[in-house]
């Protein structure tokens, strides 16, 4: 479909400023004065719940974010993708209603091997068309919903033009903080987000695609993350995996692409007792030729040495790209080698 | 040298107008009133066309359903969210004026707040075609797009800097963020409705339960396409003036040829070119028509001025259309005005223009002999009128559509206008059978008969302006008749109530408990039906509906059904343009989008609505539009009573819960929209009379120039002067009165064709036609007069005419 391209203006200047991130994002700051009132985040973070499942809109950028790999009634793998943006146009933090300097945006997708179903809503901040309150926890864009008393039972539910879901979640284990107590860094000079995520889900609810519903269940996986800025200009776009392994055990990875090649690596392993991050220099994330189309690359090598761990990894359908007004890729993977499972792969920043 | 002889050769040509400057001064009224009438018509259908235009533009940026409050007032902005919530796809909108005081012009500057965000993506599309960043729109900038004057305005308005100019919207509007708007209009907090763009939920909990309702908007209903028909009319009316003002340019330039055949024979024997003369008469045209066009531009501005606010009244009474009250003219208009003064000038004096090229300097100076080329022309005429005979058989038979309407008006009229000289011909002719007494009695007729060619033009015009009049007259009275029967049948109740909300309601109907004879609540929604807009009313059946509804075709049991809610009645409008009748299933749909299947029991008369209408018992208005509020009561109470309801309701319920309207005041302002109506083509019909008059005193002033040598040899013989000048009004007044009679049913066909037919496709309805002989005599009573003012200073200069003058006339008689 060919948007008007005032529509598609729009969009851009706003997605540029979201989570995705962009290469003159750091431009951006240094140009317009405005913007570096924004707070960093800094190392003596110190995230609490249930305050911070709530939106911090001192910050200019900020996502909740679900991802489910579920079986429907036939064994079949199913992805299920949930996701809530808030990003702030101006450092003045405008809040009072339709004066309000937010924009939401949601996204929400259903992936089997055969199709891939997509839809994005947008809405501004201070009428309460989208947002986030946290007792109790609820976050929204127009019907579209992530809630729950805390974050151990949540209900989330979306739909598109020919699909539904309603699924409820409940934590098997605990909230993960990434990084540094969840300062998670994402380049050398330092730039890091407030990070963390409940990877222990268990999910089970119904998806109803092309008007036929089915019960479906299996994991999910919730991030919460906010910045004032993902990536420098310095670097293209990440590619994100998280990883269930059939022994339970989770795995948060991804590498934020440096221009000059020269890449850079976190992660975090998960269990039901613990979790601890990676050391970077042991880590080796690699995409397997060809790209599955011109852009994005759907099979991949992962290889941590210090954990013995060699696994190859496969889209459930490479056709998963979320062709939204910023275009990127997510969808369910599953995985095979030294370790056996499934997850989520999200790649952005690539050339559309 | 060279240049005086053109120069000379021009003074001797137009010497003959300071000769008779009566002549040209007739001329150039002729031409004038003619451009001016063609102008002002154009002038108002250009202004109305702009408003079109620019209501479009607007509308364009709304959905066409839309949730408004149940009261019709703002709203709370917490339901935009709450509802969003709710899974309903919908955009807020703040509207609402302001007035641009500090200016001291105290002009209307619309204010338009809309959300970007949730709005289409085709308004977006259309909003912003400007270069502008919709980034802009919504950053801190916020800002404001108005059209290059109200711009200029808004800026000294209000404290918002930003303004845009925008060349994309009308002047008098400005589109912005909701947040501006609210800001600039001081309605913090508040939205006038919310836009539904996409599919609405079945559950309409949610918006009923926050006072809001469905409305369709009735803003996007094609006002071009709605208001074609009554421009046309007003083209049409336009274009006939025009016509009849050019007969007089035609018998002037006519007759000043045959009196310059001497002085053009003269300059040809000098050896002056047929070609040098032709051209130096056409520039003498184009001067003269150069001069009525720029005269009619200012009239016609006038005229338009004078129209503008009966037309405006019309439009807005009728179709909804907003017209400013002020004509705006520009170049194109003065150059389009003096090429139409020109046009016709040319066209008018072409037949004259080619006689003088091809002028013989040694022809003798004969007399034309008037009794053969009368008859010559007849025959012609009678070819003409079979032609066209067979075009109205053919439309009457087989035309459809308001241009075919129009276009059987026109051959009709022309057909008449050819027929006349015909029926004054033979009439003359069965006169002159009886045997005279008197050789005086039947020279007088034979005379009347010969100067039928050189009167039949501007009897042509007199006929056209007169089948008009009779026309227009009989549609308005019979209109008139009609409507003021039709208003005391539909509006029957005495009282019509609208309150705020549903308590209000609920008072009311407590309050009135016992005092009246009948509560009569009345629902309404909007819907298009087959991409006609229409109304669909619940109503609660009862005694007086069954007795005054004026229905025109129905079932035998049509009410005792309706009761029964086996079914419903819709209004002419719709049972015309659906082509659906009586027992027909029509289709429409429920609140929810579904498909609702019922019977028409009847169809009735509904003038003045340009919508169509259905009509539902409530029981089946309430199944299918459940939880509408009834806000809108009529109550049925004794004449004596009236004021004592009145009097309880305005001490029960304060002044912002309750709105009450008198029946009478209700049918003088229906009435007063449609005497606004026909008030202008009557104005118009009136002038065309006017300019036929002009042409008939033309004619007959002109030629009486060259009556003298005809009459010269009855003097001779014995006839007084004053009894010649009394046969020369007694022959005027005979043709014209003779021209009366034919026009009276040629009129009665016009009457025949506007009802049947143009207004039929205009309004969607048919009249009923009535005759009125009382306006034919007072238009015989006005034809008789113009014709005795435009006699009588001819007869006068006869009368009084030497003994010497007439003498000298019988000297030059051939």
């Amino acid at each position: 479909m060919i948007r008007n391209l005032a529509t598609f203006i729009f969009y851009a200047i706003t997605c540029l400023i979201l989570i995705i991130g962009s290469a003159n994002s750091q431009n951006v700051i240094k140009k317009n004065k405005e913007l570096v009132i924004f707070p960093i985040i800094e190392q003596n973070l110190l995230i609490k719940f249930p305050k911070d499942h709530g939106s911090h809109d001192q910050y200019r950028v900020e996502w909740w974010y679900l991802t489910a790999n579920l079986k429907d009634q036939n064994g079949e793998p199913l992805g299920l993708q949930w996701t809530l943006f808030r990003a702030d146009l101006e450092a003045e933090n405008r809040k009072n209603g339709w004066n309000n300097s937010q924009i939401w945006m949601g996204h929400a997708a259903l992936t089997n091997r055969d199709s891939h179903m997509f839809h994005e809503k947008i809405a501004r901040g201070g009428v309460f068309q989208a947002n986030v309150t946290t007792e109790p926890f609820e976050a929204w864009i127009d019907d579209w919903y992530l809630k729950g008393i805390d974050w151990k039972n949540l209900t989330v539910s979306a739909s598109g033009k020919n699909f539904k879901y309603v699924l409820k979640l409940e934590a098997k284990g605990p909230l993960v903080k990434h990084g540094d107590e969840g300062r998670s860094i994402k380049s050398s000079l330092g730039l890091a987000s407030a990070y963390y995520s409940q990877p222990f889900f268990h999910a089970q609810g119904w998806i109803e695609q092309d008007g036929k519903r089915q019960l479906v269940s299996g994991s999910a996986w919730a991030d919460h993350e906010w910045s004032n800025q993902f990536i420098t200009d310095t670097q293209d776009g990440w590619d994100w995996f998280s990883l269930n392994f059939d022994s339970g055990e989770k795995l948060m990875l991804f590498q934020v692409r440096e221009k000059d090649q020269n890449y850079y690596y976190a992660g975090t392993w998960m269990n039901a007792s613990g979790s601890y991050p990676l050391d970077p220099s042991q880590i080796l994330i690699q995409p397997i030729e060809p790209k599955s189309d011109a852009h994005y690359y759907t099979n991949w090598t992962i290889k941590i040495k210090n954990l013995n761990l060699d696994i190859d990894i496969e889209a459930i359908n490479p056709s998963s790209k979320m062709n939204t007004i910023y275009p990127y890729w997510e969808g369910p993977i599953s995985f095979n080698g030294s370790h056996s499972g499934n997850g989520y792969l999200e790649m952005t920043g690539y050339i559309n | 040298m060279f240049h005086n002889t053109y120069v000379l050769t021009f003074l001797a040509v137009i010497k003959h107008w300071q000769i008779k400057p009566l002549q040209l001064f007739l001329m150039l009224l002729g031409l004038t009133t003619a451009t001016a009438l063609w102008n002002s018509v154009h002038l108002i259908n250009g202004e109305a066309k702009k408003a079109y235009a620019d209501a479009k533009i607007i509308s364009s940026f709304s959905e066409n359903k839309m949730l408004i409050s149940k009261n019709e007032k703002d709203f709370d902005d917490k339901f935009f969210g709450e509802l969003r919530k709710n899974g309903w796809p919908i955009t807020p909108r703040i509207e609402g004026e302001i007035k641009d005081n500090k200016n001291g012009v105290g002009d209307i500057i619309r204010i338009i707040g809309i959300d970007p965000l949730s709005a289409s993506n085709e308004t977006i599309t259309k909003i912003f075609q400007t270069d502008l960043s919709s980034d802009n729109f919504l950053r801190g900038y916020r800002v404001i797009l108005a059209g290059p004057e109200t711009a200029k305005k808004l800026s000294k308005l209000t404290k918002f800097k930003s303004v845009q100019v925008s060349n994309n919207l009308p002047e008098g509007y400005d589109l912005t963020d909701i947040s501006v708007a609210q800001n600039i209009l001081k309605k913090r907090k508040k939205l006038s409705s919310l836009h539904i763009v996409g599919q609405m939920p079945e559950n309409l909990n949610a918006i009923n339960s926050r006072g809001l309702k469905i409305h369709l908007n009735e803003n996007n209903i094609d006002l071009d396409s709605l208001t074609k028909s009554f421009h046309l009319n007003l083209t049409a009316f336009g274009f006939l003036s025009y016509l009849v003002g050019l007969f007089i340019v035609y018998s002037t330039i006519s007759l000043a040829f045959e009196q310059r055949k001497a002085i053009l024979r003269a300059l040809r024997s000098l050896g002056i070119s047929s070609t040098t003369i032709t051209g130096l008469m056409l520039f003498e045209i184009l001067v003269i028509s150069f001069v009525s066009g720029v005269l009619g531009v200012i009239l016609s501005y006038f005229l338009a001025s004078a129209l503008l606010p009966d037309v405006a009244i019309t439009l807005n009474g009728l179709f909804g259309a907003k017209l400013k009250n002020s004509l705006s003219m520009n170049i194109m208009f003065w150059s389009s005005s003096i090429g139409i003064s020109t046009i016709g000038a040319v066209c008018a004096s072409a037949p004259a223009l080619w006689k003088t090229s091809s002028l013989n300097p040694i022809e003798s100076a004969r007399k034309i002999a008037w009794y053969e080329k009368t008859k010559t022309n007849l025959k012609y005429q009678i070819v003409i009128v079979l032609v066209l005979l067979g075009l109205i058989i053919y439309l009457f038979k087989f035309g459809t559509g308001i241009f075919n309407a129009f276009l059987l008006l026109g051959a009709i009229l022309i057909s008449a206008t050819l027929i006349l000289p015909i029926f004054l011909w033979f009439t003359l002719s069965l006169i002159l059978k009886y045997k005279f007494k008197s050789p005086l009695m039947r020279w007088f007729f034979s005379d009347s008969k010969q100067q039928i060619n050189s009167l039949s033009v501007s009897l042509m015009a007199l006929l056209i302006a007169l089948a008009i009049n009779v026309g227009v007259g009989g549609m308005v009275e019979s209109f008139r008749k009609t409507f003021n029967g039709w208003l005391d049948q539909r509006l029957v109740s005495e009282l019509y109530i609208r309150t705020s909300d549903i308590n209000a309601s609920q008072t009311l109907k407590t309050v009135l408990d016992g005092e009246v004879d009948a509560i009569l609540p009345i629902v309404r929604v909007s819907q298009n039906i087959s991409g006609l807009p229409a109304n669909i009313y619940g109503f609660e059946p009862h005694q007086t509906y069954e007795d005054h509804w004026p229905l025109i075709k129905k079932r035998v049991n049509a009410w005792k059904e309706i009761n029964q809610n086996s079914g419903l009645i819709i209004n002419e409008q719709l049972s015309r343009r659906l082509k659906l009748g009586v027992s027909d299933i029509i289709e429409f749909e429920s609140r929810i989008g579904k498909s609702i299947r019922l019977e028409i029991l009847g169809i009735y008369s509904d003038y003045g609505n340009p919508k169509g209408q259905i009509m539902l018992p409530f029981e089946l208005f309430n199944k299918h539009f459940p939880d509408e509020p009834q806000l809108r009561i009529a109550i049925r109470v004794s004449k004596n009573s009236v004021v004592r309801i009145e009097n309880i309701l305005n001490k029960k319920l304060a002044p912002d819960k309750i709105e009450i309207t008198n029946q009478v005041d209700i049918k003088n302002l229906s009435t007063k929209i449609f005497e606004k109506t026909f008030e202008i083509t009557t104005t118009l019909s009136i002038l065309t009379l006017g300019i036929a008059g002009m042409a008939l005193f033309t004619s007959i002033t002109t030629l009486g120039e060259n009556r003298n040598s005809q009459l010269a040899p009855l003097w001779s013989i014995g006839t007084e002067r004053k009894t010649l000048a009394l046969f020369e009004i007694l022959r005027s007044l005979s043709l014209s009165t003779l021209t009366f009679i034919f026009a009276v049913p040629v009129g009665l066909l016009v009457v025949f064709i506007l009802t049947n037919y143009v207004n039929l496709e205009a309004f969607g309805w048919k009249l009923p036609i009535f005759y009125f002989p009382m306006q034919w005599i007072t238009l015989c009573v006005v034809t008789i007069f113009v014709t005795l003012f435009s006699t009588c200073l001819y007869s006068i200069k006869l009368a009084t005419a030497s003994p010497a003058e007439l003498l000298k006339a019988c000297q030059y008689d051939t």
